[in-house]
């Protein structure tokens, strides 16, 4: 069964678990914390707090997130809040306001 | 157009809250709260669904315990297990399919509009 993906035209307030990917082209307001890859499309809106293996960031996020492997803000982004991780990549075009906090450890 | 803002909770995920939209969504996953869609609402054979469900159109072929009310039709697969309350002016049980529950089928205005019998 494909991964789940949180539709462009869909909203939800809460929190979504689990140990497969997710994929939010919509809107989620509360908490995305799965032991698996994140990622927040163009379309996408996160306000909370997003944790993942890996997150990738082309949407807009407003409050914390955490990648215990990785986080990439992407060209097109809008990352307001802080970041956790061991690794950041910040790519050109990204708007980031926040702090990095790089002495995450990793599990 | 089949996958324009189609939403899909995948096996490995659990939502747990309110989620609304007007485009469909699959539940394949665990949702536990209440779905509000403008748009057809299916719980997949592998799906759990605790909580509420209001759609147009809802699907199950998976397991439900609570609510549903459909303002056009609820169809429940062979294999799924419901329990609960399903509330709509047309319900389809398919043979195999598991029901526990209260049906209340109403004549809704939805009805009295036409469409194909």
């Amino acid at each position: 069964m494909s991964d789940t993906v949180i539709g462009s035209r869909t909203l939800v307030r809460g929190r979504i678990l689990g140990e497969d990917p997710v994929v939010v082209e919509g809107r989620v307001e509360g908490t995305i914390r799965p032991d698996a890859p994140v990622r927040i499309e163009a379309s996408g809106r996160v306000s909370r707090e997003v944790q993942g293996t890996e997150v990738r960031v082309l949407g807009i996020v407003e409050g914390t997130v955490t990648g215990t492997r990785r986080v990439e803000i992407l060209a097109g982004a809008q990352m307001l809040g802080d970041v956790k991780t061991p690794r950041i990549l910040i790519s050109e075009g990204a708007v980031f306001r926040g702090r990095v906090e790089m002495d995450f450890q990793e599990r | 157009m089949e996958s324009e803002g189609t939403a899909i909770i995948g096996t490995g995920i659990v939502v747990r809250g309110e989620v609304s939209g007007d485009a469909p969504l699959t539940i394949a996953g665990t949702l536990e709260g209440e779905l509000r869609l403008e748009a057809e609402a299916t719980v997949a054979p592998e799906g759990l669904v605790k909580g509420t469900v209001e759609a147009p159109v809802v699907q199950v072929a998976g397991r439900l315990e609570g609510e549903v009310r459909a303002s056009e039709w609820v169809r429940l697969d062979p294999g799924c297990q419901v329990q609960g309350t399903l509330t709509a002016p047309r319900v389809i049980i398919e043979e195999g399919a598991v029901l526990n529950g209260t049906l209340e089928m109403e004549v809704g205005p939805s009805q009295a509009g036409g469409g194909h019998e």
